[in-house]
């Protein structure tokens, strides 16, 4: 099987013939909530990170019973539905945090109902100045000695450094695949890449290195797609999730590149790490990169990379999405609409989505629609 | 069998879209500050901490170079400690007349706010972004209780960029840990005042404002404690409004001490004298999460239909223990930053929103037994995502641990147009009539 198909298929899959190779191997798994978590350490402890996806809900009605669906977004309702039924018992455990209010809930809804075998809440401070930078490395180092104790094992500098330069190593190739995008007519679709980018969360770093490099070698010998595309860019919030990538696509555009968490956030930044200094400069690192509307006040960097991502990508217009109930996304819309001007290239009103597409027919009609207006 | 016809709750004219290119604050004085002003004498000291909050309003009209705007679950002693005028934007929106609120929350609808967005932060978001607000010297900002409150941060940046913003990151923990985090960066936030106002801190004023702010925490700690008395010698009603937004604005004051104390006075006068609420207590309730704001005569209903007080609001009221024995004229700052981070880190609301959920199931539990509830009420404000996600547990606690059962509703703190009082009251009907047969003992 060519490296795009095997990706694909993993991105598709919750869990990955990958993770239950993994496991038959006798590798421990451990589940995490939000790309703040670093990754690094937990495969540093020999464990394989496994970020919770939603894929495979069919509803959330287990879920419901805690989370109210008056108010919570369905994305998180829809991992620990998964959770309720089964889907995540191949987890050793689970590491949550506080990226919004609806995740953290969700993480403590997990461990209160379901008691995984072990699990862990880092606090993740959502400015950057020195105290709280601190305060990371301190979580930092509380998760490390948890990791340790859980798993019986010590996480060396040299085994952290190994795997910062793997994790580093997946994002670089990330973003060579994504630069490919920059061709008027790149080989893959949008919706493609966005199923490597899920795969990427949830296979052992070594497997993704090995089946980027191929992919990479493999897209220079496929056709290129042909046709007049409108290029567009996805902001916001779309999950795992590919439909509004599909929808986009099916009518007739292309998803270039986009700003989301499953996305171009996950691999734009490369960690930087300082052996004199480990837990403190992978904190830094994790707070200063590309950020999400968790941090405070981070709109203007989302906003600069959208300006340069747009110039760089050709993009004709951006298409700004969020998940019903999600504050953090939801105000971008305000900002977004009072620098429009500033971009050039039309923005959508946005597309407020549910998690897990009842709403198919909605979408589709207002993506269609959006590239009509964009039409070349 | 009593029920909902005939009684009068409040009406509103929504037919007509107000200007909200207004000076809010002059609409405040117009209306709610005269309608707290006529209130006949026996009562109006009731509503002496709003007057005085609406003067400070007024206050940075005047002195600009003082404002220091404030997120509302920012301990505000850190101002007054500096010598400003603490201004929380949203507190705006919890005075001002509920029609002035509806049309500011579909102007900020317009601007793209999201139809879920919650009602305190949105009813302020277009006069913010669109500088209608008094200019701030500075501004405090923090994460808890809620996303809301983080995203407000970015409104905050996006419509004063030229104004640095001091952002206090609350910890998840109660730990010591916690403490001394926030402790931390208060040290640094005072750094920031003083550049930002170019003033010095005194240290004295420091100690003042804190001892006042410890007092305020007593004395309230007290009324607590007549509060348990059965009947309950408060009518908590008339005086939620004034008791929240008195904690939530003006601790640290010389004002709120002095108003505690007449609240005390009379809160043990009533208790020495067996006198109850307006209306005689049949039930007590506790209002787990939220309760309404636009309309006080749900209350009244309540109180009439079945006897039903309301004893405690669980986060509404400050929550902090009365404060360690300290003589505040000799503490050292190192000390005051470690009861101001304790402030901080248990402030109404902000406590049961910023870490894990078991604090507000807990304290949802320490409110209901400490006030011997026969039911809860958890009024849901939509907005409220994090505290929803704990309403099922909530419940089944205070039903394992107390036996009592609570009510789970959709409210809207401030908007009538989400739930009216009507509907919130044809909610809780069958639910008050269920709990009255079982203290009756007519129902297991
Ligand atoms: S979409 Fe928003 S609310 Fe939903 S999980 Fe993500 S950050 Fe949280
Ligand atoms: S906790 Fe609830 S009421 Fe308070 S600001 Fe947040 S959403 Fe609004």
């Amino acid at each position: 099987m060519k490296a795009l198909d095997t990706l694909i298929q993993y991105g598709q899959s919750n869990p990955s013939a990958a993770v239950q190779e993994w496991k038959a191997a006798g590798g421990k798994v451990l589940g995490y909530w939000c790309s703040y978590i670093p990754i690094e350490l937990i495969y540093a402890a020999g464990a394989l990170p496994y970020r919770v996806r939603g894929a495979g809900a069919t509803g959330t009605d287990q879920a419901d019973h805690d989370m109210s669906p008056v108010c919570n977004c369905s994305f998180p309702r829809a991992v620990l539905d998964l959770a309720h039924r089964g889907v995540y018992d191949f987890l050793d455990g689970i590491i949550g945090m506080n990226e919004c209010d609806h995740g953290r809930r969700a993480f403590e809804l997990w461990v209160e109902r379901l008691h995984p075998p072990y699990h862990h809440f880092v606090y993740v401070p959502r400015t950057r100045k020195q105290a709280s930078i601190r305060q990371y490395a301190v979580e930092l180092e509380k998760l490390k000695a948890s990791l340790e104790q859980h798993l019986g094992t010590e996480i060396t500098p040299q085994a952290l450094q190994e795997s910062v330069s793997l994790c580093n190593e997946n994002r670089a190739l990330l973003k060579q695949l994504q630069e490919v995008f920059q061709e008027d007519h790149p080989p893959l679709t949008g919706t493609q890449r966005h199923h490597i980018v899920n795969a990427s969360v949830s296979i052992p770093p070594e497997t993704l290195n090995k089946l980027l490099r191929e992919l990479l070698a493999e897209v220079k010998q496929m056709p290129r797609l042909d046709g007049q595309r409108v290029r567009v860019m996805i902001a916001g919030w779309v999950g795992d999730d590919t439909l509004v990538h599909r929808a986009i696509e099916d009518s007739g555009g292309l998803v270039v590149v986009d700003n989301c968490c499953f996305g171009a956030r996950s691999y734009w930044d490369p960690i930087n790490f300082d052996p004199l200094d480990p837990l403190g400069s992978l904190a830094l690192s994790y707070l200063s990169r590309l950020g999400c509307p968790r941090m405070f006040a981070t709109f203007g960097d989302r906003f600069a990379m959208l300006e340069q991502a747009a110039r760089d990508y050709r993009v004709d217009g951006i298409v700004h999405t969020r998940l019903q109930f999600c504050d953090l996304h939801g105000l971008e819309n305000v900002f977004l609409t009072r620098r429009k001007q500033q971009l050039e290239v039309p923005v959508s009103a946005t597309l407020v989505l549910d998690y897990i597409g009842q709403d198919e027919g909605r979408v589709r009609t207002r993506m269609e629609a959006f590239i009509e207006q964009l039409g070349k | 069998m009593p029920n909902l016809k005939g009684f009068q709750f409040k009406t509103y004219d929504f037919s007509k879209r107000l200007d909200t290119k207004v000076d809010l604050i002059e609409v405040i004085n117009n209306t709610v500050a005269k309608a707290f002003r006529n209130q006949p004498e026996p009562v109006r000291w009731i509503f002496e901490p709003l007057l005085q909050y609406i003067d400070e309003l007024n206050y940075c009209r005047e002195h600009p170079d003082k404002v220091v705007y404030r997120h509302f679950t920012f301990a505000p002693e850190m101002v007054y400690a500096m010598d400003c005028v603490s201004f929380v934007p949203e507190a705006l929106t919890f005075i001002m007349p509920t029609e002035y609120l509806c049309a500011l929350v579909d102007e900020g609808r317009e601007m793209g706010m999201p139809d879920h967005w919650c009602g305190f932060l949105g009813g302020v978001l277009a006069p913010i972004m669109y500088g209608r607000l008094p200019q701030p010297k500075a501004i405090l900002h923090c994460n808890q209780p809620c996303d809301n409150s983080v995203a407000q941060g970015t409104v905050l940046a996006e419509s004063y960029p030229d104004t640095e913003m001091f952002i206090l990151d609350n910890p998840y923990t109660d730990d010591e840990a916690g403490v001394q985090f926030c402790a931390e960066q208060l040290r640094e936030g005072f750094k920031y005042l003083e550049r930002m106002t170019g003033q010095k801190l005194d240290l004295d004023r420091f100690r003042q404002v804190m001892k006042n702010s410890a007092r305020a925490y007593e004395l309230i700690y007290q009324i607590n404690e007549y509060k348990k008395a059965v009947p309950c010698p408060i009518p908590t009603s008339v005086i939620l409004r004034t008791t929240s937004g008195a904690f939530y604005g003006l601790t640290g004051t010389g004002g709120l001490v002095q108003w505690l104390e007449k609240h005390l006075a009379d809160a043990k006068m009533r208790y020495e004298k067996g006198i109850g609420g307006f209306r005689q207590e049949k039930l007590r309730v506790v209002w787990n999460l939220s309760w309404p704001v636009f309309d006080y005569s749900v209350y009244d209903w309540m109180e009439e239909a079945f006897g039903a007080i309301a004893v405690a609001y669980h986060s509404a009221e400050p929550f902090y223990q009365p404060p360690p024995d300290l003589d505040y004229s000799k503490a050292s700052f190192e000390v005051l930053l470690r009861e101001l981070a304790l402030r901080n880190n248990n402030h109404a609301m902000g406590r049961q929103g910023r870490g894990h959920m078991m604090t507000f199931v807990d304290d949802s539990l320490k409110w209901c037994r400490e006030f011997k509830a026969d039911a809860g009420i958890f009024a849901g404000h939509w907005q409220c995502q994090a505290n929803w996600a704990a309403a099922q547990l909530t419940k089944e606690k205070l039903m394992e641990e107390l036996g009592i059962p609570m009510l789970v509703m959709v409210v809207d703190q401030l908007d009538p147009r989400v739930v009216s009082a009507e509907q919130m009251a044809s909610r809780m009907e069958p639910f008050l009539e269920m709990v009255t047969a079982k203290k009756e003992g007519s129902v297991q």
